[in-house]
């Protein structure tokens, strides 16, 4: 079974964004700060913590049967969901998978491309999380 | 639109502000030809600047300028500022970090230049498409970092800008003002400040999300192999460990040990009390949180958590603030006022970071006032009745408000907002000033090269050539004064070129020459190493051209040079004006024959 990304020492987060690149960079082949699926906000001012925010990677996703598009959104074995890409279409729904998912900004559309971005699980971030923040992680939980 | 980026060539931005007027524009033989950074500043400096300008005057140009490697690659953080110093009346550079470097990269922002001056304070936001400017009055006199959060709230954007801001101190033209960038970084050294306070720039932010295509813009595989390298080099080996662990802090114990670290207005070089105050010491018992520039993995940013209570408050009535601190700070605002207490250190960066000063420069001109108050140089008279005394925190504390908002009716505090070089026009104590061509120096008291790099620096920094690193280099391997005038020169121009990149100077033991040409060439930009080395001593060219222009005399800063530079033991005992002299006319001559201008 696949492993799913897990944000586990939110605390230890530097705010360096390595990872927002790194999803771009590998899965979008873009250098950007937002056509990624992993944000990382600050939380109340440098002073405090930062947030990441990403796809928790449910195996029961809610987003997935909410989605009114067939094939658009899939689970995805090990959790969370895959994205098709060739059938997505932002114009053609009321971006429903948004609405479903309870993590705001854990789902957004590209809107150069009218696509939703979701994290693929596909570990490219936790490659360069140089704090350890982020792992890819067997499900275990009850989600 | 995705893949229409050029980003090899990005746009310039230039902004009139005595009209409020702006330019976007595209320069392609500029960023072909100097890359960024300070090759580009440089050159922009030149042809929009006219010699021997104020540098409080509407004719003041100032220049923001990032380079190729930036935002693709870590730890190429920096952003490079040029501008001429109100402090030294020449060439004024410097280099700061946070998210500037990267809202710019994803504002397709390669330059910013500022001409003129505002009619009123304003504060602007550049947009990729264009400028927006603000009234700022209401916001005058505010601090860097509530202006900073003020223009936060209102412009938006969280996550894709960068906010830079001037204190009180730059809006009155203190000429070692600093701008502050993101709430805890500065282009601190040599008055960026003031020079956007004359200009009526309260601040402005960069905003920028415009991404970027790697497939049109790299050789994609070879570029995330490159990355992939520089990254591993970067976080698994220890050529940075000591910045992400305790920060430059960690410099205070082994300086210390040498006999090098800077006390009582650098009389001494050894502080009785530097544990208390060291890296270590601040990491285990004051540090809150470690945060980190845009696209750099370290996290060299050690922010410390001062409890404070409220004056004559009760146990309950304590505030908390986070407050950045490094090495030069500790030693400015520490050793050399010989505070040995770190939350009286953190006390005093936090005084002045409200107003928006550069630490250095502000706890040097403390350390002369400390010593001239003892030695009755100046008397209870000149200082209004404070008493200022070394290592007492609350007479630094009560002095800083009064040297910020000095009018010419209170001369000393209006004398110690100049700076120590005009400290020592006006009351003497030129052996004990402090100051290397104007500038007050980082500290570092490890032998000749230090004092030296200082000296012939482009901007008199110790960031130029590490003459600081190069004594301690030799300590038990002698080398020829002429070896050694050379490895300042060259490490100079090497600094030059990866300030053109721009990389921050920390990864420099990442970024060598084969590392810099493989990172180039994955974004299609061919250099060899020939080529890059030419680069960087056309840059120093340059950049000494400008000084000397504008009136920059060698020799008289090495006449002016405090005595007590060659009363002070060091690393390398005690330093002789003999050798001294010697290496001053090595430098002459090796400078000479490579740039081919008289430098005296």
């Amino acid at each position: 079974m696949g492993k799913r990304l897990r944000v586990k020492n939110l605390d230890r987060c530097i705010g360096c964004l390595e990872c927002v690149y790194a999803c771009s960079r590998t899965n979008e082949k873009l250098l950007s700060n937002y056509r990624s699926a992993i944000a990382v906000k600050a939380s109340g001012g440098i002073e405090r913590n930062y947030v990441v925010v990403v796809c928790r990677g449910c195996r029961s996703p809610p987003c997935a049967p909410a989605c009114p598009i067939p094939g658009a959104i899939k689970p995805r074995e090990g959790g969370g969901v895959i994205v098709d890409r060739e059938i997505c279409d932002a114009t053609k729904c009321n971006q429903e998978c948004i609405e479903a998912c309870p993590i705001p900004g854990a789902i957004h559309i590209d809107v150069d491309i009218n696509k939703a971005i979701v994290c693929r699980q596909c570990g490219a971030c936790v490659q360069y999380c140089s704090t350890g923040v982020l792992v890819m992680e067997e499900a275990t939980g009850e989600w | 639109m995705v893949g229409e980026l050029k980003m090899l060539y990005p746009n310039i931005l230039e902004i009139n502000l005595s009209d409020l007027s702006f330019e976007i524009y595209e320069s392609e033989n500029l960023f072909d030809k100097y890359m960024g950074g300070i090759g580009v500043g440089i050159e922009l400096l030149n042809q929009h600047l006219q010699t021997g300008v104020d540098p409080l005057s509407p004719e003041n140009v100032v220049i923001f300028a990032i380079g190729p490697l930036n935002t693709y690659f870590p730890v190429a953080s920096k952003t490079c500022a040029v501008f001429k110093s109100p402090l030294t009346g020449n060439l004024g550079e410097s280099y700061a970090g946070g998210r500037l470097s990267t809202a710019m990269r994803f504002n397709n922002l390669g330059a910013l230049i500022l001409k003129g001056k505002s009619p009123e304070p304003i504060y602007f936001v550049s947009y990729e498409d264009g400028v927006q400017f603000f009234n700022a009055k209401p916001l005058m006199y505010m601090s860097p970092n509530t202006t900073g959060r003020i223009i936060r709230e209102k412009i938006g954007h969280p996550g894709n800008r960068s906010v830079v801001t001037i204190g009180p101190a730059g809006e009155r033209l203190i000429p070692y003002a600093c701008a502050t960038v993101d709430r805890t970084r500065h282009f601190g050294r040599t008055g960026l400040g003031a020079v956007l306070g004359s200009k009526n720039v309260k601040g402005f932010a960069i905003i920028g999300d415009q991404p970027i295509s790697l497939e049109s813009n790299t050789k994609y595989k070879q570029y995330r192999r490159v990355f992939r390298e520089i990254y591993k080099k970067t976080t698994e080996t220890n050529l940075m460990a000591k910045y992400h662990i305790l920060g430059t802090a960690a410099g205070i114990l082994p300086l210390n040990a040498l006999k090098s670290l800077p006390t009582r207005n650098f009389a001494e070089s050894y502080f009785e009390e530097a544990e208390n105050i060291s890296g270590e010491y601040f990491a285990s018992e004051l540090l809150g949180k470690r945060v980190a520039c845009g696209g750099c993995p370290i996290g060299c940013i050690h922010l410390a958590i001062l409890r404070e209570r409220w004056e004559k408050g009760t146990v309950a009535d304590i505030h908390s603030i986070a407050v950045s601190y490094d090495y030069e700070l500790i030693y400015a605002l520490g050793s050399n006022l010989k505070i040995g207490n770190a939350k009286d250190i953190l006390k005093l960066i936090e005084a002045i970071e409200k107003e928006g000063m550069d630490a250095i420069s502000i706890g040097v001109v403390f350390a002369w006032l400390a010593e001239a108050y003892e030695r009755n140089l100046i008397s209870p008279k000149d200082t209004e009745g404070e008493l200022i005394r070394f290592g007492r925190v609350d007479d630094f504390l009560s002095i800083i408000k009064k040297i910020s908002k000095a009018t010419e009716e209170s001369e000393l505090y209006y004398s110690a907002s100049k700076g120590v070089e005009e400290l020592v026009e006006k009351y003497g104590g030129n052996d004990f000033g402090i100051r290397v061509a104007k500038l007050e120096p980082a500290g570092y008291r490890t032998g000749y090269y230090a004092i030296m790099g200082f000296l012939i620096g482009g901007r008199h920094s110790h960031l130029d050539n590490a003459g600081y690193s190069l004594d301690q280099k030799i300590l038990n391997k002698p080398i020829t004064l002429e070896k050694g005038i050379n490895s300042l020169i060259n490490e100079e121009e090497w600094r030059n070129v990866l300030n053109s990149m721009v990389i921050c100077l920390f990864a420099r033991g990442v970024y060598d020459i084969n590392t810099t040409i493989q990172a180039l060439d994955s974004l299609k930009i061919n250099r060899t190493e020939e080529e890059l080395l030419k680069m960087g001593m056309e840059i120093q060219r340059k950049r000494l051209q400008f000084k000397y222009a504008e009136g920059f005399s060698l020799i008289e800063a090495y006449q002016r040079f405090p005595k007590r530079f060659t009363e002070m033991m060091t690393a390398h005992g005690f330093l002789e004006k003999e050798t001294f002299d010697k290496l001053l006319t090595i430098y002459s001559d090796e400078a000479e024959k490579r740039y081919t201008i008289k430098v005296a």
